[in-house]
């Protein structure tokens, strides 16, 4: 599989595990296949959620014929263990590359007007 | 030598002050390796220069001045001039490498965290605690994100998320944000590039997450209602870095980015760009090269124990 390939699958398989955790419920690979909204294969969802089980990120229980996948409690981790990492005087930005820094403000009701004027686009145009 | 050797500092200045607002205008990928490229470049010459000025010191020791017998020219660079840069330079060095130490120790601790936790390359944690969501280049990559904040988005935007750290850890951001911070730490007059690298960098990513997804907008409402989320939080986990910010207005700018028409490659400005620091780099070698004139034949008089045996020509 090629370096692409390979970071398709990863990131399908964080996309899945996302999902389960954002339901915060067990949910079979049909119900999984809602929550991602988006035009996906059924088997590529299941054969997805199986490589998550491999790899002890989730757990799974028999639902009737299909199984039932949850989040994994290894998958979580606490603040205890990131404090190594995350603790320091240093300046951590550099290596660390969070979604977003800190937020003035000020630029709060700039954020909501976007947000809204995005969501209208959404509305109107489709994607 | 005289002006060829002060010409870097004026380069390196110019680029510092041009550098970042060439970046909003290229594509963030070019403008990113424009940007560390030049910062290199300009660090690196500006380095050079310190070196060589501080060199004519030597040049000017009594024992080595006095054996000469007058017939080495005197150098043209001040003694004064020759000892601030020397002082200079040892300042810049030690910073560099407190710099360079500092990051090491964040790198390490990064692979420590990353083996501890376990999972394969590029994979996702989950946190239980409500921490900024981010990428953490260590051990093929991880990317973290609290149980909390994947819940407050829907599914496209929790997509456009994780594809947006995802391109961080592909496209190793952080040997970009690494350099750009080294080349600011050792000359002071690329100190603003280190953002400029930071801001670009994350509008890389936005643009690859965009590009993944197919849909600018979505990757938008991801940032917005992030930084709406994270706004509304008390202040910050005590543990979690904060330090210096890139700058509060970054995250409107990222939205309204996003929400306009993706930006297009400006081959005329990269050229130019380039250009200007192809020459930094030319005038900084050829002020190494005249100003050893000055220097080595004092060196080799003062005799054959005093220096290598370099050439009275060049």
């Amino acid at each position: 599989m090629t370096v692409d390939g390979r970071r398709e699958r990863g990131d399908l398989e964080n996309e899945v595990l996302a999902a389960l955790v954002a339901a915060g419920r067990p949910a079979t690979p049909g119900e999984v296949l809602q929550l991602l909204e988006r035009p996906l294969a059924y088997t590529t969802v299941m054969t997805t959620l199986s490589r998550l089980h491999e790899k002890g990120a989730v757990t799974r229980e028999r639902a009737g014929r299909a199984y039932a996948y949850a989040t994994a409690d290894s998958a979580t981790v606490t603040a205890r263990r990131m404090r190594r990492v995350l603790d320091g005087g240093d300046d951590r930005t550099v290596v660390l590359a969070r979604f977003l820094d800190e937020l003035d403000p000020r630029d709060v009701p700039v954020l909501q007007r976007l947000l809204a004027e995005a969501e209208q686009a959404q509305q109107d145009g489709g994607r | 030598m005289h002006v060829a050797v002060y010409c870097p500092f004026l380069a390196s200045v110019l680029l510092g002050l041009t550098a970042p607002a060439l970046a909003r205008r290229l594509p963030p990928a070019t403008a990113t390796r424009l940007l560390t490229g030049s910062a290199l470049v300009a660090a690196g010459s500006t380095l050079l220069a310190v070196a060589v000025l501080a060199l004519t010191l030597v040049g000017r020791l009594p024992g080595v001045a006095g054996s000469a017998g007058g017939s080495a020219p005197a150098s043209p660079v001040p003694a004064v001039v020759g000892s601030a840069a020397a002082i200079g330079g040892v300042l810049v060095a030690g910073r560099g490498s407190l710099v360079a130490l500092a990051r090491a120790r964040a790198l390490l601790a990064a692979r420590a965290l990353c083996r501890d936790l376990g999972g394969a390359g590029g994979q996702l944690i989950v946190t239980d605690d409500d921490i900024q969501p981010m990428a953490v280049p260590a051990c093929g990559g991880r990317i973290l994100a609290s149980r909390a904040h994947l819940a407050t988005l829907p599914a496209g935007e929790r997509r456009a998320l994780l594809l947006h750290e995802s391109a961080h850890l592909a496209d190793h951001h952080h040997l970009y944000r690494l350099a750009a911070e080294l080349a600011g730490a050792v000359d002071p007059f690329q100190h603003g590039v280190r953002q400029a690298v930071h801001y670009a960098t994350e509008r890389w990513a936005d643009e690859v997450a965009a590009a993944a997804v197919g849909d600018r907008a979505v990757v938008a409402r991801a940032l917005a209602r992030s930084g709406l989320r994270s706004a509304g939080r008390p202040a910050g986990a005590r543990w979690e870095t904060v330090a210096l910010s890139a700058g509060g207005g970054d995250v409107v700018r990222r939205v309204r980015a996003l929400l306009a028409p993706a930006p297009s490659q400006r081959p005329a400005l990269v050229l130019a760009a380039t250009a200007v620091v192809a020459c930094t780099l030319a005038v900084s070698l050829h002020a190494q090269e005249d100003s050893e004139r000055y220097s080595r034949p004092a060196l080799s008089t003062a005799g054959p124990h005093q220096a290598g045996s370099a050439p009275l020509e060049r």
